[in-house]
Protein backbone atom coordinates (compact mmCIF):
# COMPACT_ATOMS: atom_id res chain seq x y z
CA UNK A 1 0.00 0.00 0.00
CA UNK A 2 1.48 3.53 -1.05
CA UNK A 3 1.57 5.75 2.35
CA UNK A 4 -0.57 8.65 2.44
CA UNK A 5 1.55 11.91 2.04
CA UNK A 6 0.20 15.17 3.59
CA UNK A 7 -0.21 17.90 0.45
CA UNK A 8 1.11 20.50 2.25
CA UNK A 9 0.51 22.84 -0.72
CA UNK A 10 -3.46 22.95 -0.68
CA UNK A 11 -3.28 22.96 3.16
CA UNK A 12 -1.22 26.41 3.09
CA UNK A 13 -3.25 27.54 0.42
CA UNK A 14 -6.46 27.21 2.92
CA UNK A 15 -4.58 29.10 5.92
CA UNK A 16 -3.06 32.08 3.14
CA UNK A 17 -5.27 34.52 5.05
CA UNK A 18 -4.97 33.62 8.08
CA UNK A 19 -2.24 35.16 11.03
CA UNK A 20 -0.31 32.62 11.46
CA UNK A 21 3.32 31.36 11.68
CA UNK A 22 5.44 28.18 11.06
CA UNK A 23 8.86 28.28 13.75
CA UNK A 24 11.62 25.89 13.14
CA UNK A 25 10.51 24.56 9.90
CA UNK A 26 12.36 21.44 8.92
CA UNK A 27 14.71 22.03 6.17
CA UNK A 28 13.38 19.40 4.72
CA UNK A 29 9.86 20.52 4.51
CA UNK A 30 7.55 19.51 2.78
CA UNK A 31 9.31 16.29 2.87
CA UNK A 32 8.77 14.02 6.10
CA UNK A 33 9.16 10.97 8.23
CA UNK A 34 6.46 9.67 10.03
CA UNK A 35 5.79 10.74 13.54
CA UNK A 36 7.36 14.25 12.84
CA UNK A 37 5.24 17.77 13.81
CA UNK A 38 4.95 21.24 12.35
CA UNK A 39 5.08 23.95 14.95
CA UNK A 40 2.48 26.93 14.62
CA UNK A 41 1.80 30.02 16.23
CA UNK A 42 -1.05 32.15 16.02
CA UNK A 43 -3.96 34.48 17.62
CA UNK A 44 -7.28 32.33 17.23
CA UNK A 45 -6.47 28.38 17.61
CA UNK A 46 -9.45 27.09 16.82
CA UNK A 47 -9.60 29.12 13.74
CA UNK A 48 -6.23 27.63 12.41
CA UNK A 49 -7.20 24.32 13.58
CA UNK A 50 -10.38 24.12 12.11
CA UNK A 51 -8.95 24.85 8.86
CA UNK A 52 -6.40 22.03 9.38
CA UNK A 53 -8.98 19.28 11.01
CA UNK A 54 -11.09 20.17 7.86
CA UNK A 55 -8.41 19.67 5.27
CA UNK A 56 -6.95 16.52 7.07
CA UNK A 57 -10.98 15.21 7.63
CA UNK A 58 -10.35 13.75 3.62
CA UNK A 59 -7.72 11.58 4.55
CA UNK A 60 -9.61 9.76 7.18
CA UNK A 61 -10.41 6.30 6.12
CA UNK A 62 -10.34 2.77 7.61
CA UNK A 63 -6.32 3.41 8.74
CA UNK A 64 -6.21 7.25 9.43
CA UNK A 65 -8.21 9.21 11.73
CA UNK A 66 -7.30 12.42 13.07
CA UNK A 67 -7.68 12.66 17.09
CA UNK A 68 -7.56 16.59 18.48
CA UNK A 69 -6.31 17.18 22.08
CA UNK A 70 -6.95 20.66 23.55
CA UNK A 71 -4.70 22.45 26.32
CA UNK A 72 -4.34 25.62 27.84
CA UNK A 73 -3.05 28.13 24.98
CA UNK A 74 -1.98 24.93 22.95
CA UNK A 75 -3.95 22.34 20.68
CA UNK A 76 -2.24 18.80 19.08
CA UNK A 77 -4.18 17.67 15.82
CA UNK A 78 -2.67 14.55 14.95
CA UNK A 79 -2.96 12.94 11.82
CA UNK A 80 -2.88 9.13 13.26
CA UNK A 81 -1.97 5.79 11.20
CA UNK A 82 -2.59 3.08 12.84
CA UNK A 83 -2.43 3.76 16.41
CA UNK A 84 0.86 5.55 15.51
CA UNK A 85 1.53 9.34 14.98
CA UNK A 86 1.77 10.15 11.01
CA UNK A 87 2.01 14.15 11.64
CA UNK A 88 1.60 16.51 14.09
CA UNK A 89 0.30 20.02 14.25
CA UNK A 90 1.13 21.42 17.08
CA UNK A 91 -0.82 24.72 17.27
CA UNK A 92 -0.32 27.67 20.44
CA UNK A 93 -1.69 31.01 20.59
CA UNK A 94 0.92 31.86 23.60
CA UNK A 95 4.61 31.05 24.52
CA UNK A 96 5.05 28.86 27.26
CA UNK A 97 5.83 29.72 30.33
CA UNK A 98 9.55 29.54 30.36
CA UNK A 99 11.37 28.79 33.65
CA UNK A 100 14.80 29.93 32.20
CA UNK A 101 14.44 33.02 30.44
CA UNK A 102 11.58 36.13 30.38
CA UNK A 103 10.11 36.65 27.09
CA UNK A 104 8.03 40.13 27.02
CA UNK A 105 4.37 38.83 26.55
CA UNK A 106 3.95 41.31 23.60
CA UNK A 107 6.94 39.27 21.57
CA UNK A 108 4.48 36.82 20.64
CA UNK A 109 2.56 39.23 18.28
CA UNK A 110 5.74 40.68 16.99
CA UNK A 111 6.55 37.16 15.87
CA UNK A 112 3.25 36.99 13.84
CA UNK A 113 3.07 40.22 12.51
CA UNK A 114 6.74 40.17 11.27
CA UNK A 115 6.46 36.56 9.63
CA UNK A 116 7.45 36.45 6.28
CA UNK A 117 5.53 34.24 2.81
CA UNK A 118 8.41 31.79 2.35
CA UNK A 119 8.19 29.92 -0.92
CA UNK A 120 8.92 26.05 -0.87
CA UNK A 121 8.27 24.21 -4.09
CA UNK A 122 4.86 25.51 -4.71
CA UNK A 123 3.87 26.15 -0.99
CA UNK A 124 3.60 29.81 0.01
CA UNK A 125 3.79 29.73 3.60
CA UNK A 126 4.42 31.91 6.37
CA UNK A 127 7.49 31.74 8.83
CA UNK A 128 9.15 34.16 11.10
CA UNK A 129 11.58 37.26 10.19
CA UNK A 130 15.09 36.32 10.07
CA UNK A 131 15.87 37.27 13.28
CA UNK A 132 12.82 36.09 15.28
CA UNK A 133 13.89 32.69 13.78
CA UNK A 134 16.93 32.60 15.60
CA UNK A 135 15.38 34.69 18.85
CA UNK A 136 13.25 31.50 18.79
CA UNK A 137 15.75 29.20 18.45
CA UNK A 138 17.60 30.76 21.09
CA UNK A 139 14.81 30.45 23.69
CA UNK A 140 14.11 26.71 22.94
CA UNK A 141 18.18 26.25 23.52
CA UNK A 142 18.22 28.25 26.71
CA UNK A 143 15.08 26.36 28.17
CA UNK A 144 15.68 23.18 27.23
CA UNK A 145 19.15 22.04 26.73
CA UNK A 146 20.02 21.18 30.41
CA UNK A 147 17.42 18.29 29.80
CA UNK A 148 17.31 17.83 26.29
CA UNK A 149 21.09 18.29 24.93
CA UNK A 150 20.28 18.08 21.44
CA UNK A 151 18.97 21.19 21.29
CA UNK A 152 22.44 22.67 20.87
CA UNK A 153 21.72 22.33 17.41
CA UNK A 154 19.61 25.65 17.97
CA UNK A 155 23.13 27.43 18.75
CA UNK A 156 25.09 25.50 15.77
CA UNK A 157 21.98 26.88 13.33
CA UNK A 158 22.25 30.50 14.85
CA UNK A 159 26.16 30.61 14.66
CA UNK A 160 26.38 28.80 11.22
CA UNK A 161 24.14 32.29 10.22
CA UNK A 162 25.51 34.87 12.25
CA UNK A 163 29.59 34.99 11.70
CA UNK A 164 32.24 37.03 13.22
CA UNK A 165 31.29 40.48 14.22
CA UNK A 166 28.92 41.55 11.63
CA UNK A 167 26.08 44.01 11.74
CA UNK A 168 23.35 41.36 11.93
CA UNK A 169 24.90 39.49 14.93
CA UNK A 170 24.70 43.24 16.85
CA UNK A 171 20.98 43.24 15.59
CA UNK A 172 20.07 40.30 17.02
CA UNK A 173 21.64 40.59 20.04
CA UNK A 174 19.85 44.58 20.28
CA UNK A 175 16.57 42.43 19.89
CA UNK A 176 17.21 39.44 21.96
CA UNK A 177 17.93 42.05 24.88
CA UNK A 178 15.03 44.19 24.23
CA UNK A 179 12.81 41.30 24.09
CA UNK A 180 14.05 38.73 26.79
CA UNK A 181 15.87 38.72 29.75
CA UNK A 182 16.86 35.96 32.14
CA UNK A 183 15.23 35.60 35.40
CA UNK A 184 16.19 37.70 38.13
CA UNK A 185 14.70 35.78 41.01
CA UNK A 186 16.91 33.06 42.33
CA UNK A 187 16.36 30.10 40.10
CA UNK A 188 18.30 27.57 42.94
CA UNK A 189 17.92 26.79 46.16
CA UNK A 190 20.42 26.32 48.75
CA UNK A 191 20.82 22.56 48.87
CA UNK A 192 20.22 20.11 51.99
CA UNK A 193 19.80 16.13 52.13
CA UNK A 194 16.10 16.74 51.90
CA UNK A 195 16.16 18.44 48.48
CA UNK A 196 19.11 16.53 46.77
CA UNK A 197 17.16 13.37 47.43
CA UNK A 198 13.65 14.80 45.61
CA UNK A 199 16.17 16.14 42.83
CA UNK A 200 17.38 12.94 42.39
CA UNK A 201 13.87 11.22 42.29
CA UNK A 202 12.79 13.79 40.00
CA UNK A 203 15.89 13.10 37.89
CA UNK A 204 15.12 9.38 37.54
CA UNK A 205 11.71 9.92 37.10
CA UNK A 206 12.32 12.03 33.93
CA UNK A 207 14.48 9.65 32.73
CA UNK A 208 11.96 6.52 32.63
CA UNK A 209 9.52 9.55 30.99
CA UNK A 210 11.90 9.88 28.18
CA UNK A 211 12.93 6.42 27.96
CA UNK A 212 9.14 5.57 27.72
CA UNK A 213 8.84 8.15 25.41
CA UNK A 214 11.60 7.32 22.80
CA UNK A 215 10.56 3.20 23.02
CA UNK A 216 7.18 3.93 22.26
CA UNK A 217 8.00 7.08 19.46
CA UNK A 218 11.69 5.21 18.09
CA UNK A 219 11.37 1.66 19.27
CA UNK A 220 14.26 -0.26 21.26
CA UNK A 221 16.88 -0.68 19.09
CA UNK A 222 17.16 3.82 19.40
CA UNK A 223 16.63 3.58 22.79
CA UNK A 224 19.62 1.39 23.19
CA UNK A 225 21.42 3.55 21.10
CA UNK A 226 21.12 6.55 22.59
CA UNK A 227 21.55 4.78 26.37
CA UNK A 228 24.91 4.16 25.08
CA UNK A 229 25.60 7.25 23.59
CA UNK A 230 25.28 8.69 26.85
CA UNK A 231 26.93 6.29 28.65
CA UNK A 232 29.66 7.02 26.69
CA UNK A 233 29.74 10.84 27.12
CA UNK B 1 -39.94 35.92 21.57
CA UNK B 2 -42.52 35.32 23.76
CA UNK B 3 -45.81 33.63 22.89
CA UNK B 4 -48.23 33.85 25.46
CA UNK B 5 -51.01 30.76 26.09
CA UNK B 6 -53.96 31.97 24.05
CA UNK B 7 -51.12 32.22 20.96
CA UNK B 8 -50.22 28.68 20.92
CA UNK B 9 -52.98 27.98 18.08
CA UNK B 10 -50.71 30.20 15.92
CA UNK B 11 -47.07 28.44 16.98
CA UNK B 12 -46.55 26.58 13.85
CA UNK B 13 -47.65 29.95 11.68
CA UNK B 14 -45.45 32.26 14.07
CA UNK B 15 -42.50 29.99 13.75
CA UNK B 16 -42.96 29.78 9.93
CA UNK B 17 -43.09 33.40 9.60
CA UNK B 18 -39.64 33.81 11.78
CA UNK B 19 -38.21 30.99 9.37
CA UNK B 20 -38.86 33.23 6.34
CA UNK B 21 -36.69 35.73 7.57
CA UNK B 22 -33.61 35.11 6.13
CA UNK B 23 -31.26 37.56 8.85
CA UNK B 24 -33.37 35.33 11.91
CA UNK B 25 -32.42 32.46 13.13
CA UNK B 26 -34.10 30.09 15.87
CA UNK B 27 -31.81 29.19 18.23
CA UNK B 28 -33.75 27.69 21.11
CA UNK B 29 -37.16 26.85 21.93
CA UNK B 30 -38.86 26.34 25.74
CA UNK B 31 -42.33 25.49 26.68
CA UNK B 32 -42.89 26.29 29.98
CA UNK B 33 -46.44 25.07 31.22
CA UNK B 34 -48.43 25.59 34.49
CA UNK B 35 -47.07 28.81 34.77
CA UNK B 36 -47.84 31.74 37.41
CA UNK B 37 -48.75 34.09 34.29
CA UNK B 38 -49.27 36.68 36.60
CA UNK B 39 -45.71 36.41 38.69
CA UNK B 40 -43.55 35.67 35.06
CA UNK B 41 -45.40 38.74 33.79
CA UNK B 42 -44.01 40.68 36.53
CA UNK B 43 -40.76 39.62 35.88
CA UNK B 44 -40.23 39.81 32.29
CA UNK B 45 -42.00 43.33 32.42
CA UNK B 46 -39.61 44.31 35.49
CA UNK B 47 -37.06 44.92 32.77
CA UNK B 48 -38.96 46.48 30.23
CA UNK B 49 -38.27 50.47 29.28
CA UNK B 50 -41.56 51.84 30.09
CA UNK B 51 -42.64 52.15 33.86
CA UNK B 52 -44.60 49.60 34.94
CA UNK B 53 -47.46 51.70 35.93
CA UNK B 54 -47.86 52.57 32.75
CA UNK B 55 -47.87 48.84 31.14
CA UNK B 56 -50.27 47.97 34.28
CA UNK B 57 -53.22 48.30 31.86
CA UNK B 58 -51.56 47.11 28.48
CA UNK B 59 -51.11 43.32 30.28
CA UNK B 60 -53.87 42.75 32.64
CA UNK B 61 -55.61 40.72 30.14
CA UNK B 62 -52.45 38.63 30.38
CA UNK B 63 -53.44 37.08 33.56
CA UNK B 64 -56.68 35.40 32.19
CA UNK B 65 -54.44 33.85 29.64
CA UNK B 66 -53.68 29.99 29.70
CA UNK B 67 -50.61 29.01 31.80
CA UNK B 68 -48.06 28.43 29.32
CA UNK B 69 -46.14 30.31 27.60
CA UNK B 70 -43.84 29.40 24.73
CA UNK B 71 -40.20 31.04 24.78
CA UNK B 72 -38.73 31.14 21.65
CA UNK B 73 -34.78 32.93 21.06
CA UNK B 74 -33.68 34.37 17.96
CA UNK B 75 -30.31 35.10 16.29
CA UNK B 76 -31.33 38.13 14.95
CA UNK B 77 -28.23 39.14 12.03
CA UNK B 78 -29.76 42.33 11.00
CA UNK B 79 -31.28 43.84 14.07
CA UNK B 80 -31.04 47.66 12.64
CA UNK B 81 -31.02 48.64 16.79
CA UNK B 82 -32.00 52.15 17.30
CA UNK B 83 -33.31 54.63 19.53
CA UNK B 84 -37.16 54.61 19.35
CA UNK B 85 -40.05 56.65 21.28
CA UNK B 86 -39.68 59.90 23.31
CA UNK B 87 -38.65 61.83 26.20
CA UNK B 88 -38.99 59.26 29.06
CA UNK B 89 -40.13 56.50 26.44
CA UNK B 90 -36.77 56.86 25.04
CA UNK B 91 -35.52 53.57 24.92
CA UNK B 92 -32.92 51.25 22.35
CA UNK B 93 -35.00 49.50 20.21
CA UNK B 94 -34.12 46.40 16.88
CA UNK B 95 -36.42 47.75 13.97
CA UNK B 96 -36.58 44.27 12.34
CA UNK B 97 -38.12 42.97 15.06
CA UNK B 98 -40.40 45.56 15.76
CA UNK B 99 -41.57 44.83 12.48
CA UNK B 100 -42.12 41.69 13.09
CA UNK B 101 -43.91 41.51 16.30
CA UNK B 102 -46.10 44.32 15.16
CA UNK B 103 -47.28 41.88 11.80
CA UNK B 104 -47.42 39.35 14.01
CA UNK B 105 -49.80 40.56 15.96
CA UNK B 106 -51.71 42.11 13.65
CA UNK B 107 -51.97 38.92 11.67
CA UNK B 108 -53.21 36.67 14.99
CA UNK B 109 -53.93 39.12 17.89
CA UNK B 110 -57.91 38.39 18.78
CA UNK B 111 -60.51 40.12 17.00
CA UNK B 112 -62.96 42.80 18.80
CA UNK B 113 -65.10 42.40 15.37
CA UNK B 114 -63.95 41.58 12.17
CA UNK B 115 -62.21 45.21 11.62
CA UNK B 116 -60.78 45.79 14.82
CA UNK B 117 -57.90 43.90 16.47
CA UNK B 118 -58.07 43.68 20.02
CA UNK B 119 -55.05 44.63 22.10
CA UNK B 120 -54.35 41.48 23.53
CA UNK B 121 -51.06 40.66 22.14
CA UNK B 122 -49.91 36.77 21.42
CA UNK B 123 -46.88 37.74 21.48
CA UNK B 124 -43.82 39.76 23.55
CA UNK B 125 -40.63 40.72 22.19
CA UNK B 126 -37.42 41.76 23.91
CA UNK B 127 -36.44 44.89 22.26
CA UNK B 128 -32.58 44.43 22.54
CA UNK B 129 -30.01 42.07 23.68
CA UNK B 130 -29.82 43.51 27.37
CA UNK B 131 -33.78 42.50 27.46
CA UNK B 132 -33.15 39.01 26.04
CA UNK B 133 -30.53 38.28 28.55
CA UNK B 134 -32.60 39.09 31.15
CA UNK B 135 -34.93 36.84 30.18
CA UNK B 136 -32.33 34.18 29.75
CA UNK B 137 -31.28 34.84 33.60
CA UNK B 138 -35.06 34.37 34.66
CA UNK B 139 -35.12 30.86 32.71
CA UNK B 140 -31.87 29.82 34.43
CA UNK B 141 -29.40 30.70 31.74
CA UNK B 142 -26.38 31.71 34.03
CA UNK B 143 -24.00 32.49 31.19
CA UNK B 144 -26.98 34.86 29.39
CA UNK B 145 -26.49 35.19 25.94
CA UNK B 146 -23.24 32.98 25.78
CA UNK B 147 -25.15 29.95 26.52
CA UNK B 148 -26.46 30.17 23.56
CA UNK B 149 -23.37 31.40 21.57
CA UNK B 150 -20.88 29.04 22.86
CA UNK B 151 -18.49 29.14 20.06
CA UNK B 152 -15.64 29.01 21.59
CA UNK B 153 -15.06 25.29 19.89
CA UNK B 154 -13.12 24.19 16.93
CA UNK B 155 -15.95 22.08 14.86
CA UNK B 156 -19.23 23.56 14.65
CA UNK B 157 -21.65 22.54 16.71
CA UNK B 158 -25.02 23.40 17.86
CA UNK B 159 -24.81 25.33 21.41
CA UNK B 160 -25.67 22.81 23.80
CA UNK B 161 -22.95 21.09 23.26
CA UNK B 162 -19.51 21.59 24.89
CA UNK B 163 -16.25 20.72 22.35
CA UNK B 164 -14.37 18.09 24.68
CA UNK B 165 -10.66 18.89 25.18
CA UNK B 166 -10.56 15.38 23.47
CA UNK B 167 -11.50 14.56 20.01
CA UNK B 168 -11.17 12.70 16.83
CA UNK B 169 -12.57 12.33 13.46
CA UNK B 170 -13.15 8.41 12.43
CA UNK B 171 -14.35 6.65 9.94
CA UNK B 172 -16.92 4.35 11.40
CA UNK B 173 -19.74 1.58 10.39
CA UNK B 174 -23.08 3.53 10.41
CA UNK B 175 -24.67 0.29 12.36
CA UNK B 176 -22.85 1.31 15.08
CA UNK B 177 -24.09 4.39 16.29
CA UNK B 178 -26.96 4.31 18.12
CA UNK B 179 -29.70 7.37 19.21
CA UNK B 180 -31.84 8.77 21.58
CA UNK B 181 -35.20 9.40 21.30
CA UNK B 182 -38.29 10.42 23.34
CA UNK B 183 -40.85 7.58 24.06
CA UNK B 184 -44.04 7.55 26.14
CA UNK B 185 -44.69 5.03 28.83
CA UNK B 186 -47.60 4.64 31.07
CA UNK B 187 -47.85 8.43 29.73
CA UNK B 188 -44.56 9.49 30.74
CA UNK B 189 -42.01 10.64 28.79
CA UNK B 190 -38.28 9.55 28.71
CA UNK B 191 -35.75 9.19 26.72
CA UNK B 192 -34.43 5.91 25.18
CA UNK B 193 -31.55 4.69 23.42
CA UNK B 194 -32.02 2.81 20.22
CA UNK B 195 -30.76 2.37 17.05
CA UNK B 196 -31.24 4.81 13.68
CA UNK B 197 -33.31 2.78 12.31
CA UNK B 198 -36.25 2.56 14.89
CA UNK B 199 -35.89 6.48 15.64
CA UNK B 200 -38.53 9.05 14.05
CA UNK B 201 -36.37 10.15 12.71
CA UNK B 202 -35.85 7.38 9.84
CA UNK B 203 -39.32 6.61 10.55
CA UNK B 204 -40.13 9.34 8.63
CA UNK B 205 -39.40 7.63 5.33
CA UNK B 206 -42.57 5.90 5.76
CA UNK B 207 -44.79 7.89 7.62
CA UNK B 208 -44.08 11.90 7.72
CA UNK B 209 -47.43 12.05 10.56
CA UNK B 210 -45.04 10.51 13.30
CA UNK B 211 -42.41 12.99 12.90
CA UNK B 212 -44.63 15.15 12.73
CA UNK B 213 -46.28 14.33 15.88
CA UNK B 214 -43.14 13.91 17.36
CA UNK B 215 -42.32 17.51 16.72
CA UNK B 216 -45.85 18.83 18.16
CA UNK B 217 -45.83 16.91 21.25
CA UNK B 218 -42.33 17.57 22.50
CA UNK B 219 -41.16 21.08 20.74
CA UNK B 220 -40.43 23.34 23.49
CA UNK B 221 -39.90 20.50 26.00
CA UNK B 222 -37.54 17.46 24.98
CA UNK B 223 -36.77 18.97 21.72
CA UNK B 224 -35.56 22.38 21.76
CA UNK B 225 -34.04 22.84 18.60
CA UNK B 226 -35.90 24.35 15.66
CA UNK B 227 -36.85 20.80 13.82
CA UNK B 228 -39.37 20.81 11.31
CA UNK B 229 -41.07 19.45 8.37
CA UNK B 230 -40.15 21.41 5.75
CA UNK B 231 -36.30 21.73 6.78
CA UNK B 232 -36.25 17.90 7.15
CA UNK B 233 -37.36 17.13 3.78
CA UNK B 234 -34.94 19.74 2.00
CA UNK B 235 -32.16 17.97 4.10
CA UNK B 236 -33.53 14.62 2.76
CA UNK B 237 -33.11 16.68 -0.89
CA UNK B 238 -30.07 18.19 -0.66
CA UNK B 239 -27.90 16.48 2.27
CA UNK B 240 -24.16 16.45 0.77
CA UNK B 241 -22.46 15.30 3.63
CA UNK B 242 -19.52 17.05 4.65
CA UNK B 243 -19.13 18.48 1.27
CA UNK B 244 -18.84 22.26 0.18
CA UNK B 245 -19.81 24.44 2.67
CA UNK B 246 -20.81 21.91 5.17
CA UNK B 247 -17.13 20.21 5.00
CA UNK B 248 -17.21 20.94 8.82
CA UNK B 249 -20.09 19.59 10.00
CA UNK B 250 -19.62 16.62 11.29
CA UNK B 251 -22.13 14.08 13.06
CA UNK B 252 -21.03 14.37 16.39
CA UNK B 253 -20.88 11.17 19.16
CA UNK B 254 -19.77 9.94 21.98
CA UNK B 255 -18.64 6.77 23.26
CA UNK B 256 -20.23 4.86 26.10
CA UNK B 257 -18.93 2.25 28.16
CA UNK B 258 -19.76 -0.99 25.69
CA UNK B 259 -17.64 1.36 23.26
CA UNK B 260 -21.48 2.17 21.27
CA UNK B 261 -21.72 5.29 19.36
CA UNK B 262 -24.64 7.79 20.60
CA UNK B 263 -25.21 10.66 18.18
CA UNK B 264 -25.09 13.92 20.40
CA UNK B 265 -25.70 16.20 16.85
CA UNK B 266 -26.66 14.82 13.59
CA UNK B 267 -29.52 12.08 14.15
CA UNK B 268 -31.29 13.67 11.02
CA UNK B 269 -28.27 13.46 8.84
CA UNK B 270 -27.21 10.11 9.94
CA UNK B 271 -30.81 8.85 9.44
CA UNK B 272 -30.55 9.88 5.48
CA UNK B 273 -27.45 8.44 5.17
CA UNK B 274 -28.64 5.32 6.46
CA UNK B 275 -31.57 5.46 4.07
CA UNK B 276 -29.18 6.35 1.00
CA UNK B 277 -27.37 2.81 1.97
CA UNK B 278 -24.09 4.10 3.28
CA UNK B 279 -22.17 1.63 5.41
CA UNK B 280 -19.38 4.06 6.76
CA UNK B 281 -19.05 7.37 7.86
CA UNK B 282 -17.47 10.27 9.16
CA UNK B 283 -17.92 10.92 12.14
CA UNK B 284 -16.68 13.68 15.39
CA UNK B 285 -16.31 11.66 18.37
CA UNK B 286 -16.14 13.50 21.55
CA UNK B 287 -13.97 11.53 23.57
CA UNK B 288 -15.07 10.84 27.93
Amino acid sequence: MKLKKINFEELFLKLQNKNYTIIKLDPKFPDYIEGQDLDILCYDINDISNVIVSFLSDYVDDNFKIFVLKYKNKTHVDLINNKKIHFRFDIIDKFPQYKKIEIKNSYFDVVIENSKFKHINNIKIKTPDYYDEFMLRYFEYIEYYSSVPDKIKHVDYINSHLRGDSQEKKFFFDRLYHFSSLPQKYHYKKQNINLKLLNLIEYFFDLIKKSFLVIKNDGLFVFFKKVFNFLKN
Amino acid sequence: MVIWGHGFIFLEEILNELRLINSFKIIKIIKKTNVNIKKLVNKIYSYDYAPKYHLKSKIHYLKFTPPQVFFIFIKNNDPQEDYHGEKKFRHIESRTMRNFKNRIRQKFNPRINEKMQSNDHIIHTTDSEAQTEHLLYLLGFKNGIQSLINNDKILPTPHYLNEPAKFSIQFVPLDNIYCNNVVLVNNSAYIKKMPIYDSVQYKFFNDKKIYEKYLSDYRGTFLTQDYNLSSYSKLIQNLNYLKGKFQKNFITVKTNLKNELFILDGLHRASILLKRGEKKIKVCIYET
